[in-house]
């Protein structure tokens, strides 16, 4: 991703970032990245976690 | 008076009629006006309200009622827990004149237990940023070497309590913000199981990984601290609902029988500690294998598989939280915290929860290799403090940290100091407990903390 398309998530999201501020977010992209990539690593699909949602009990 | 005193030794001395509360809170004001110049623990100081509470303490005990082991005691709140009346920054521009109507419910328990509320303390921008130099208040510095860092967030409660300007206070753990402090300022400090204590009226940073807990000079102090925070609260969702556990029914048993578990690889492997921090968990181990508990090996998955959803679920929901000012307050913030804060505008919403699936596979394997122990110990930090002006912005993203499995997982963690490294400055371990045993984490952590000599020793410039 070139910076000029890193910048445009923050456009997008509305934040008034500086060109200087999106440059400097851009050199510890690689870095969030490899994060994310490491979280959202496929699962088998026998494990398949999911998020559930619990009603309140009273 | 010039001596320390833990919570347990005021307490018996109050309760004996031996120490004045109002004496005690006047040597922690002196040493306030002494010391923190130096340090910033304090964002505001309420020495009216404080020696009000004293009076008011004094009071109940020369009638011989006092309310517990708390009453007269000097605390401090880490400024994102709401004071009613009194200014609530959370160290930000943004709520530089905030003053909230109502007590957070925990300051309101701990008033109600007769302690002696001192004033609000420092913290890392709403918990997050920092150490940050572009803030209305300067960073906290650490009473060991006031060069180096405290760690954060709760970084005033970790100053203020080493240096003996309170005797305990609230902290607040969502990645390690309650033991990383601990763990630099040479404190104890507990994460308790995610649901103990109530967070409504305490400023939020990421509402799934939201901890609420004590940070203090001893074990027993936290237990007594927790003990005064803990219960069901309605209002908040998180909150547990079974009867609150006796923190200190366990504390004096020793650990003869215990089965622990030492993630060696976390602190060898994933995020090799210096030296001293490892030789300091070894000589802890020897001394619970000699008092006659079970050691064993445990294997997880490495460190950075729990901090890559972890810092992904903190991030997003920070975001969440802070996006209306993001939007038009930007440069209000310290450029650590916004620069922090923005990057939740990369993680898309799928990758949010897919970061929630994961959490949960991890809490099983956790849950698993806790099965057939009682705690399991790591480090706490990497090593003593690093300087101030040396810590990296993007340290969570570069090296796995020892406290997020914790906070991903929700089991209480306990930071005990386990002496001085080679800069001597306080070194550091964990122990790690199953959901809702936090006396079998005290157990272990008072039975190490009481028979090691060295426990005594304060900071110098506090001494």
């Amino acid at each position: 991703m070139t910076l000029q398309e890193f910048g445009v998530f923050f456009d997008k999201a509305g934040l008034p970032l500086s060109a200087t501020q999106k440059e400097t977010l851009y050199q510890a992209w690689p870095m969030l990245q490899a994060m994310i990539k490491r979280a959202t690593a496929p699962m088998p699909r026998s494990a398949e976690p999911s998020i559930v949602f619990q009603p309140e009990q009273k | 008076m010039s001596a320390h005193f833990s919570i347990r030794q005021a307490a018996d001395l109050i309760a004996a009629k031996k120490l004045s509360p109002v004496e005690l809170t006047q040597t922690c004001l002196d040493r306030v006006a002494k010391l923190d110049g130096e340090l910033h623990s304090f964002l505001l100081l309420t020495a009216e309200r404080a020696l009000a509470d004293a009076k008011a303490a004094e009071g109940r005990q020369m009638a011989g009622n006092l309310k517990g082991v708390l009453d007269g005691i000097p605390i401090g709140h880490k400024d994102i827990y709401c004071t009613a009346g009194i200014r609530t920054t959370a160290h930000s521009k943004l709520l530089e004149d905030f003053v909230p109507t109502d007590d957070s419910v925990v300051v309101q328990k701990w008033a109600a237990a007769g302690s002696v509320m001192m004033g609000k303390l420092a913290t890392h921008e709403f918990a997050m940023g920092g150490p940050s130099f572009d803030l209305p208040w300067p960073p906290v510095r650490n009473p060991w070497n006031t060069a180096h860092f405290t760690a954060g967030s709760s970084s005033g409660t970790g100053a203020a309590v080493a240096a003996g300007l309170v005797l305990g206070g609230t902290g607040s753990d969502t990645g390690g913000s309650i033991r990383g402090p601990s763990a630099l300022c040479g404190l104890a400090g507990i994460k308790p199981t995610y649901g103990t204590a109530s967070r409504v009226g305490v400023l939020p940073l990421s509402f799934t990984l939201d901890h609420t807990g004590p940070m203090a000079w001893t074990v027993e102090d936290c237990a007594i601290l927790l003990q005064a925070m803990a219960g069901h609260d309605p209002a908040d969702p998180a909150s547990a609902t079974g009867a609150t556990p006796d923190f200190l029914a366990d504390l004096s048993k020793g650990v003869k029988g215990l089965k622990i578990g030492v993630i060696s690889h976390f602190h060898e492997v994933d995020n090799p500690v210096s030296a001293a921090t490892k030789a300091g968990i070894d000589a802890a181990l020897d001394f619970f294998r000699k008092e006659g508990a079970d050691i064993r090996e445990v294997t997880l998955s490495p460190m950075m598989d729990y901090n890559a959803p972890g810092w992904l679920i903190l991030t997003s929901e920070a975001y969440a939280v802070h996006e209306p000012w993001l939007k038009t307050r930007f440069n209000d913030y310290g450029e650590l915290l916004r620069d922090r804060l923005a990057m939740g505008a990369l993680i898309s919403a799928s990758d949010y929860v897919q970061a929630t699936r994961r959490r949960r596979v991890l809490c099983q394997e956790m849950a698993a290799a806790m099965a057939d122990l009682d705690i399991m110990i790591t480090a706490s930090a990497p090593g003593e403090a690093p300087k101030i002006d040396e810590v990296p912005k993007w340290a969570m993203l570069e090296k796995p940290n020892f406290t997020m499995p914790f906070n991903l997982t929700g089991l209480p963690a306990l930071s005990v100091c386990t002496g001085f490294g080679t800069g001597g400055l306080p070194i550091s371990m964990q122990i790690i407990g199953k959901p809702f045993q936090e006396a079998t984490v005290f157990r272990a952590g008072h039975a190490y903390e009481t028979a090691m000599s060295w426990r005594a020793r304060r900071p110098a410039m506090a001494a």
